[in-house]
């Protein structure tokens, strides 16, 4: 392969990715987006209506929301890269030739948009007056921005599910204007401006307010919120409704966790209790009674965090086996690669493995095609663990499942390799999950 | 560097352009990278002085310092996205290798990138309002954000140093990606100097901004950059002697500008620094820190060029290669895939044949394409008649010692699909159909009698003993797991190979058919 392999032990490589992504859309979503939203509406208010409150409230929101999207928003923004070129350099290098315009555009907005932050922030004592109508223009400016690297970024995320004709015409167009970009764009806004209700409303309650301000605003806050509640409703439907059924049929199965596969009703019962909960909060705060709101506030916050980290984690679990669909495998094998792999060996081909290693044993051979075959998503004893899924399995039993893996688990990618690459990864898997019991003690080695 | 994709072939911008945004980027982010980290460390030594010395009561330099440190943070972020997408874009190969060789520091990135910046934001917000010495708990703070925060210039020397030699990977990789001696020295004198260029302009930006109408905290931004420039010049000359590479004639001319303008600065600011009237002026001062970056930065960029296209060039070469190799698996590749993305597996029977019949058979005979590598062959489905609990049972949870899988990443929904399938098709749910050959009294004798000495050790009396359920692939419960009585008579007479069931050909054929209806029976009354 073109690049020395890098695995995550334990938390493996797709949660360590999965837990800065989504640190980094509850931020860009609900603080960067949406959060600033309720700040230029609310200074809005305060100027037209010559309302200090209004304006006080923005001006006192303003400080964490700039300290945690500068802080914590921009570098998980930039983790997401940084966790992709090691975990999937060759996937994330090839997208980044397909995409390379929308890419550096959303750079340039980027940087667009955190200019137009900082200034907005620093002008705030300064631009005031006649200057006013000025900073409320500036701080639309920057939501335009950051709505717009939204957009951007959607095309390309859409593109990892349904690459639609790019397969075979290869035309940017169609892998950038892909059938769910557009209902990921909405979606998109729909949360940002949900969450950015919440966490005004959530800053709004738990803070020192006056009471008539409160109500006033916890009303305007909590009608969008609820709005963006059903549009975000329809544009996950919709969302699904453009994602190919060969993909969606594994819903609750590609998560890797088994039991939610054989328990799938939890799911439901869950989205149920969680949309629920937040319709409940948004009707006691469209209605004004913010005694109540403030009580759940923090548990609507919650559920909405764990709506849209559900969504983001099904996104990027039904696009497997795929994460160039069409043309590479999750596990960076190119399709057309994998076949020539079963033919001519994964270790042949394998340019730093035989560099790094010197007539390597059958347990290192196993090992680099287990890094190359499965490590982006199994570990060895940790999330997704192979030796739990492998257990009880004969070493021939799971010679045979490699050669079918994406038969069997239509989620998979098919194993890259020849057949005695195949017999020496299934010797491999059977020793890693069966480990030999140590003669003195009679427990088995490698479990502790 | 070999086999390289075809989709990394392509360069998205001309050299010239790539090359020339590549500088300019990468020169704003390293001049705002380098005054973001100056600041803190000047910030530091202010509070940890403060500490020491107790100068309260005097205005907090750090608190007027870290003002500065958002608004730079978050432009030092955003600017560096730049550099890093054209780099990867034009140098795939010599940056994503150094990178996988740096990996287990580079992901350390994202933690240290928000740890720094989170803790000294917090500093800045605390010390905009406080005018007191700082606490013991401000000092850890800020010693645990500064620490994260000069771990990360480290980490990006590293990757270029590496990216920069190409002829030092195979001995990198072959060493578990640890630095040998050359590399170590050449990567610290090059982060050490990252880490003085920061101090000199961190503190001449603050000359510039934050001490304009304060002579004293003037004099001290001056020392900080006469200290610095000092430090660079003798970690300069150790940097120099630690390059592997020989250096080209611009490199060295371009080296030689920025030490003149060192000097220049060097006296300027000594000068200033001496004199209590205030040091050089400010247009002065920025003119000389730009000549200094500008012709240095160049020199860094024209070893890294030299490095990278040769590198490119190879790789290209082998892409080229390997893309007509790949090409006949091509076609044969997407047919494959659009088939699957057309054929969702939404019935019982299409999942039957993609997860099962590779063993079990298209037919569910036993004889799937997969069945002969087996040592205990799959069995066939159409002729087990069970119940769907036992079904569900088996197939959600696999059976031991064998290839038969645990499926229970399928929904509950699926896995009765399969069954209805199966069901349908070849009645798997349900009791044994009626014996096809009469059965004399006397064999049915023999075959108790069988049963009762033999088959009931492992068996019982349909319900599997202790014995015979301690077994991988353990005992079926015949009460609810039973056969056609063809295949009965079939397990009866050769076994199950690779199983405790060994063959009981030598009885004669009365009294095995005699056991047929036995375990039958069995079946028949647990409906």
């Amino acid at each position: 392969m073109s690049f020395p392999i890098f695995d995550m032990p334990w938390m493996g490589n797709a949660l360590l990715m999965a837990l800065d992504a989504v640190v980094h859309v509850f931020i860009s979503h609900g603080i960067a987006i949406g959060a600033v939203v309720f700040i230029v509406i609310s200074e809005y208010i305060g100027l037209r209506h010559a309302a200090p409150e209004w304006e006080d409230f923005a001006r006192r929101l303003s400080k964490p929301t700039v300290i945690v999207v500068a802080a914590i928003g921009a570098p998980t923004g930039a983790g997401i890269w940084l966790i992709a070129s090691v975990i999937a350099p060759r996937a994330i290098a090839s997208m980044l030739r397909l995409f390379f315009w929308p890419w550096f555009i959303e750079w340039m907005v980027f940087v667009t948009e955190v200019s137009l932050l900082l200034v907005y922030y620093f002008t705030w004592d300064r631009w005031t007056g006649p200057l006013k109508r000025r900073h409320v223009w500036l701080g639309s400016a920057y939501v335009a921005a950051s709505a717009m690297t939204a957009v951007l970024i959607s095309g390309i995320l859409g593109f990892m599910l349904t690459s639609d004709g790019w397969p075979w015409q290869r035309r940017f167009v169609q892998a950038y204007f892909n059938p769910t970009f557009l209902p990921q764009v909405v979606l998109r806004f729909a949360e940002s401006l949900l969450l950015g209700s919440l966490y005004a409303s959530c800053f709004l309650l738990l803070t020192k307010q006056d009471t008539a301000f409160r109500r006033r605003a916890l009303r305007i806050f909590s009608w969008v919120g609820a709005g963006s509640t059903v549009v975000a409703a329809l544009a996950a439907v919709w969302y699904f409704k453009a994602s190919p059924a060969a993909f969606t049929v594994f819903l609750t199965s590609t998560w890797g966790f088994p039991w939610l596969a054989q328990n799938p009703a939890w799911l439901w019962r869950l989205n149920v209790v969680a949309v629920g909960a937040l319709v409940a909060f948004l009707l006691i705060a469209v209605s004004g009674r913010w005694r109540a709101a403030r009580a759940g506030v923090v548990v609507a916050v919650v559920f909405a965090l764990a709506l849209v980290a559900e969504f983001e984690f099904i996104r990027e679990s039904i696009r497997k086996p795929y994460i160039m669909p069409g043309y590479m495998y999750s596990n960076q094998m190119l399709l057309s690669e994998q076949q020539y792999f079963r033919q001519s060996g994964l270790l042949a081909n394998s340019y730093w493995y035989n560099i790094a290693t010197d007539k390597p044993s059958l347990q290192q051979q196993g090992a680099y095609l287990f890094l190359q075959n499965c490590s982006r998503c199994h570990t060895i004893g940790g999330f997704n663990d192979i030796r739990q899924r492998l257990q009880g399995r004969s070493p021939d039993g799971i010679r045979v499942i490699l050669e079918h893996t994406d038969k069997m688990v239509p989620f998979m990618p098919p194993f890259s390799g020849n057949d005695d690459e195949r017999t020496i990864l299934a010797e491999y898997l059977y020793t890693i999950t069966n480990p030999p019991r140590s003669p003195t003690t009679g427990r088995s080695g490698g479990a502790q | 560097m070999n086999k390289l994709t075809d989709l990394l072939l392509s360069q998205p911008l001309p050299d010239a352009a790539g090359q020339a945004l590549l500088f300019a980027t990468f020169f704003i982010h390293f001049i705002l990278a380098l005054t973001m980290i100056g600041t803190a460390v000047i910030a530091y030594h202010s509070l940890l002085a403060r500490r020491l010395r107790g100068t309260a009561g005097t205005p907090s330099m750090a608190g007027r310092l870290l003002r500065d440190f958002l608004p730079l943070e978050a432009l030092v972020v955003v600017w560096g996205v730049a550099p890093l997408l054209l780099i990867q874009a034009n140098h795939t190969v010599s940056f994503f290798t150094a990178a996988m060789i740096a990996s287990r520091y580079w992901v350390l990135l994202i933690v240290l990138l928000v740890m720094a910046l989170f803790t000294l934001d917090l500093l800045a917000h605390i010390f905009a309002h406080r005018e007191g010495a700082p606490a013991v708990g401000h000092i850890v703070l800020a010693t645990a954000g500064l620490t994260a925060l000069l771990a990360i210039p480290g980490i990006f020397c590293a990757v270029l140093t590496i990216s920069e030699n190409p002829q030092f990977w195979p001995t990198l990789v072959r060493a578990h990606n640890h630095l040998d001696k050359t590399l170590g020295w050449y990567w610290l004198a090059r982060y050490l100097h990252v880490l003085g260029a920061s101090l000199v302009v961190g503190a001449a930006f603050h000359y510039l901004r934050s001490a304009q109408d304060d002579g004293e905290r003037r004099r001290h931004m001056l020392r900080w950059i006469v200290g610095g420039l000092a430090y660079q010049f003798v970690v300069g000359l150790m940097l120099l002697k630690s390059i592997p590479a020989p250096l080209g004639g611009i490199t060295i001319a371009m080296i030689a500008l920025g030490a003149a303008a060192v000097l220049g600065t060097f006296i300027a600011t000594l000068m200033g620094v001496s004199r209590p009237a205030g040091g050089p002026k400010e247009w002065v001062l920025a003119g000389l820190v730009f000549a200094i970056l500008l012709p240095m930065l160049l020199a860094r960029q024209s070893i890294q060029d030299r490095a990278y296209f040769a590198v490119r060039a190879i790789a290209k070469r082998n892409a080229d290669e390997y893309r007509s190799l790949l090409r006949p698996f091509q076609g044969p590749a997407l047919a494959a895939y659009e088939q699957k993305l057309q054929t969702p597996l939404q019935s019982g029977e299409a999942l039957y044949n993609s997860s099962c019949a590779f063993c079990h058979g298209t037919a569910a005979d036993g004889h799937g394409p997969s069945a002969t590598e087996l040592a205990v062959p799959p069995e066939s489905l159409r002729d087990v008649r069970t119940t769907r609990l036992v079904y569900t049972r088996l197939v959600r949870s696999g059976v031991p010692n064998t290839g038969m899988s645990a499926f229970s990443f399928y929904s509950p929904q699926q896995l009765d699909a399969i069954a209805d399938y199966l069901y349908r098709k070849y009645q798997m749910l349900g009791t044994p159909p009626a014996i096809p050959v009469s059965i004399t009294a006397e064999s049915e004798r023999e075959a108790a009698a069988v049963w009762a000495n033999t088959c009931a050790t492992c068996h019982g009396n349909g319900h599997p003993t202790r014995l015979g359920a301690a077994f991988q692939p353990q005992t079926p419960d015949l009460t609810v797991y039973g056969m056609t009585p063809k295949r009965s008579f079939d397990v009866i007479t050769n076994g199950y190979p690779g199983t405790m069931m060994r063959s009981f050909g030598k009885l004669p054929e009365g009294t095995r058919w005699g056991l047929v209806k036995l375990v039958s029976s069995f079946r028949s009354s647990h409906p």
